[in-house]
């Protein structure tokens, strides 16, 4: 079930936090019956793999604790692991690897044409920290409800934020509901929502008619690279909002997954703005495990390097995503080596390279084949295309409100104007009123959005 | 998220939303057709084991969800306003409004679909009218004159036309219409002509024939706003516009028969009935309709007419009346190319294809 969806605004979610805050103290059993019912409105037949995969984290997460102290918890975890990644492996990679190694050997194998389930790489990398968090000490969760609670949970289920076990493991014993988090949660979804909705999507529809175009143009590859871009970050945090609006409403603190990533001034900055509870995975479960920075140069370049690859292909089983992962290595290493600093010096010049280094690695992210990249960076850079058409022309005064509104929403000037407003004792009361009747208001925007709208595309079912 | 009121007032006014929404949504009566897009509403799909199992229900509930959600066309039309006057678009759901009409925008020639319009014509003429004087006249749509001035994009029309132009040569005369036709001859709200402004297509039509016509009419008017197919499609506040008909001795003495049903039946020349449906403009010959013949029994002379048309023929065959024994109008939408032959006598008959920019770029 997609959050910008009329079953999950009018049909889902009301009931859902009905039955949750009338279930007492059957809260977690509450939410995770309703994750079933959600998860299985999309995959109705895994959820069963997710309940699965569930009672491994479970019934490992015990053992681990119990041979906490001897040789075994190294192989508890790591058996537990390895089933996690080959379940994930089985599902996302298998009809990959078969593919290429086909390619390769010249085979003619049939491939498996396994159907990725939604979410998984979600729910197992969660499963997967809390086994490991356990036998690094963290206490093994005994209710298999309020695990199942943590892995299955609706609101980051499908598509983030990855919420690690230790980050919540309080709140699932025990959590306030205050009026003020409900009321901030709400707010939050529906910001989340409109994001999605009204701009991600309207972007969406923008790099889908240029695609369409036969006209080339400078002006049209621009388009293309910036539009693709602000919707991808859109569209996922977007989501982000929505979960941890939802987590709010339920009484959880979910970490964040965004912040303000396209005001960076390098790609390290970048990544630690951009889908943060992914990168602080890897970090915490791949980078630091193999040594970090604090190694030799050659191992530092390795780390980084498979880092880089495992967050490529995390995003999905294609070479796009191996070398759209790959593609910041050597961006990190120069800026680790001298690039840095130099960009230090200069605002402006930092942040155009920012922002057309990640410009091209969203082309790579969204191509099917990477000849696409150069011939969209070659029309950037007007490689045997005019400036401008008539229908690139068109393109920029139809979509030109959205873009100005994308550009606005990509920097965080109308958070410090909130926050300026609410500082002051006219602004909060300004601000008391007409908070809820923006939320209104911005809801039957979307709803209408949702009515009208043909194009609602869920751009994590590769995840 | 500000004070106490405030929260207070977010939870409140939200959850009457959801709430409200929802409730609304599962009592609603269910519709079956949406006036303003012209299409039948999904209906709530069967939960069978295997339709929840294979996803197909899920797929389904989606789309009955959007399509019966209540107020759905103060949704359609506030989605509208709001990216139309907010977000400043210069078109929404593909049409654009400029100079008071509202249009779809075609920026994209098909070329496939052009090929095989050209193919068909050029079937016929091999297959049924090797002898008959043939005839082929093309439809600018309003984007022609709305894009000059706009700056709409549009395809390449010259481009365009001169396909079927090059492609017709040598079996087809053309009849252009580009100078006799202007804005004012087409609906603000609709894609169609109007019949009450036909006055100089009819004539050079005919007079490329070899025909003459006296247009001796009145102009009727349907005492209903007529709201177009882009009304509805937009979803804007546009006004709508009048729906005229030209009436007179001669058109009360026309004979049209349909054919659609397997054996002929008498028809109105214009539908009244039909001038305060769901399609107002399909009071014209009564709408799509496979076959049909126009008889004047007033006529001077035996000339016949077989004319291959798209909905815009239904409005400007009665005009060319006057001049013809009978018309037989023929839409190859609706029927097979190779059962024709069966229908329809071409024996020393004009031979006429009209059709609009859009049916062939479709």
């Amino acid at each position: 079930m997609l959050f910008s969806s009329i079953t999950f605004l009018y049909y889902f979610l009301p009931w859902a936090l009905l039955f949750y805050f009338l279930s007492g103290r059957y809260k977690n059993l509450v939410l995770f019956l309703t994750s079933l019912v959600f998860y299985a409105w999309g995959e109705p037949i895994y959820v069963f793999l997710m309940v699965f995969l569930t009672g491994i984290g479970y019934v490992f997460g015990i053992l681990a604790e119990k041979y906490r102290e001897s040789v075994w918890k190294k192989y508890l975890v790591g058996i537990s692991v390895a089933a996690a990644l080959f379940i994930l492996g089985y599902f996302k990679y298998a009809d990959f690897v078969v593919e290429n190694v086909a390619r390769v050997t010249g085979s003619a194998w049939e491939l498996p044409g396994i159907v990725l389930p939604i979410g998984i790489s979600f729910y197992t990398f969660q499963m997967i920290s809390y086994v490991i968090d356990v036998g690094r000490g963290q206490k093994a969760q005994k209710n298999f409800i309020s695990l199942a609670a943590y892995i299955s949970m609706f609101p980051q289920l499908v598509a983030g934020p990855i919420v690690r076990y230790s980050h919540i493991e309080g709140q699932l014993e025990q959590r306030i509901h205050s009026k003020d988090m409900i009321a901030g949660g709400i707010g939050r979804f529906i910001a989340g929502l409109s994001k999605k909705v009204v701009i991600a999507n309207t972007l969406g529809e923008l790099t889908q008619n240029v695609l369409d175009s036969g006209q080339p143009s400078l002006l049209l590859g621009w388009l293309y690279g910036v539009a693709g871009a602000m919707q991808i970050y859109f569209d996922f945090s977007g989501y982000s909002d929505m979960a941890i609006g939802l987590g709010e409403i339920l009484g959880f603190h979910f970490p964040e997954n965004f912040n303000y990533p396209f005001i960076s001034r390098s790609v390290a900055e970048f990544w630690r703005r951009w889908h943060m509870s992914l990168g602080n995975w890897f970090r915490d479960y791949l980078y630091i495990p193999l040594g970090g920075s604090r190694v030799s140069f050659p191992k530092y370049i390795r780390n980084i390097c498979l880092v880089w690859l495992a967050t490529g292909i995390w995003h999905g089983a294609a070479w796009n995503f191996v070398f759209w992962g790959l593609f910041f290595v050597p961006f990190f290493i120069l800026e680790k080596l001298w690039l840095g600093k130099k960009l230090e010096n200069s605002r402006i010049l930092s942040r155009c390279y920012l922002l057309f280094v990640i410009i091209v690695s969203f082309l790579i992210f969204r191509v099917e084949h990477m000849e696409e990249v150069l011939y969209w960076t070659g029309m950037m850079f007007g490689r045997g295309v005019p400036f401008s058409t008539r229908e690139a022309l068109f393109f920029l005064k139809d979509y030109g409100g959205i873009l100005i509104l994308a550009v606005f929403g990509c920097t965080p000037g109308a958070k410090h104007l909130y926050v300026k407003m609410k500082s002051t004792e006219t602004g909060a009361k300004v601000l008391d009123v007409l908070l809820p009747v923006c939320l209104g208001v911005m809801l039957f925007i979307d709803t209408a959005y949702l009515v009208n709208s043909s194009y609602n595309p869920f751009l994590y079912f590769r995840f | 998220m500000g004070g106490k009121r405030n929260g207070r007032a977010v939870i409140i006014l939200t959850s009457m939303i959801f709430f409200g929404m929802s409730l609304w949504c599962m009592g609603k009566p269910r519709e079956e057709f949406s006036a303003s897009e012209r299409r039948h509403l999904a209906e709530i799909p069967k939960f069978t084991a295997d339709e929840v199992l294979s996803g197909r229900f899920m797929r389904h509930f989606e789309e009955y969800a959007a399509d019966q959600f209540p107020m759905r066309e103060e949704f359609r039309r506030l989605n509208s306003v709001f990216q139309f006057y907010v977000l400043g678009k210069k078109e929404v759901n593909n049409i654009y409004v400029t100079n008071g009409y509202a249009e779809k925008l075609m920026v994209k020639a098909d070329r496939d679909a052009a090929e095989k319009w050209l193919n068909r014509i050029l079937y016929i003429c091999d297959t049924y009218a090797g002898d008959n004087r043939v005839f082929l006249s093309l439809i600018p749509d309003k984007n022609y004159f709305l894009s000059r001035e706009s700056g709409y994009p549009f395809l390449d029309y010259q481009e365009f036309t001169g396909m079927f132009l090059h492609g017709t040569r040598d079996v087809a005369e053309y009849i252009p219409l580009e100078e006799v036709l202007s804005l004012e001859n087409y609906y603000a709200t609709d894609l169609h002509w109007k019949q009450e402004t036909l006055e100089g297509v009819a004539d050079t039509l005919a007079g490329g024939m070899g025909i003459s016509l006296s247009f001796p009419y009145d102009v009727g008017e349907v005492d209903a706003p007529f709201y177009g197919v882009y009304y509805g499609q937009a979803s804007l506040p546009l006004k709508p516009d009048k729906l005229k008909y030209l009436y007179g001795p001669l058109t009360e003495k026309l004979i049209v028969t349909c054919y659609d049903s397997g054996k002929p039946e008498i028809i109105s020349l214009y539908d009244m009935e039909k001038a305060y449906g769901r399609d107002a403009y399909e009071m014209f010959l009564s709408g799509s309709k496979a076959l049909l013949t126009i008889e004047n029994p007033e006529s001077k002379n035996d000339r016949e007419l077989v004319m291959f048309r798209d909905s815009f023929g239904s409005s400007l065959a009665p005009l060319l009346a006057e001049g013809y024994k009978k018309i037989t109008l023929v839409d190859i939408r609706y029927i097979s190319m190779e059962r024709i032959g069966e229908f329809v006598d071409f024996e020393g008959a004009d031979v006429l294809f009209l059709y609009h920019l859009q049916v062939l770029n479709s």
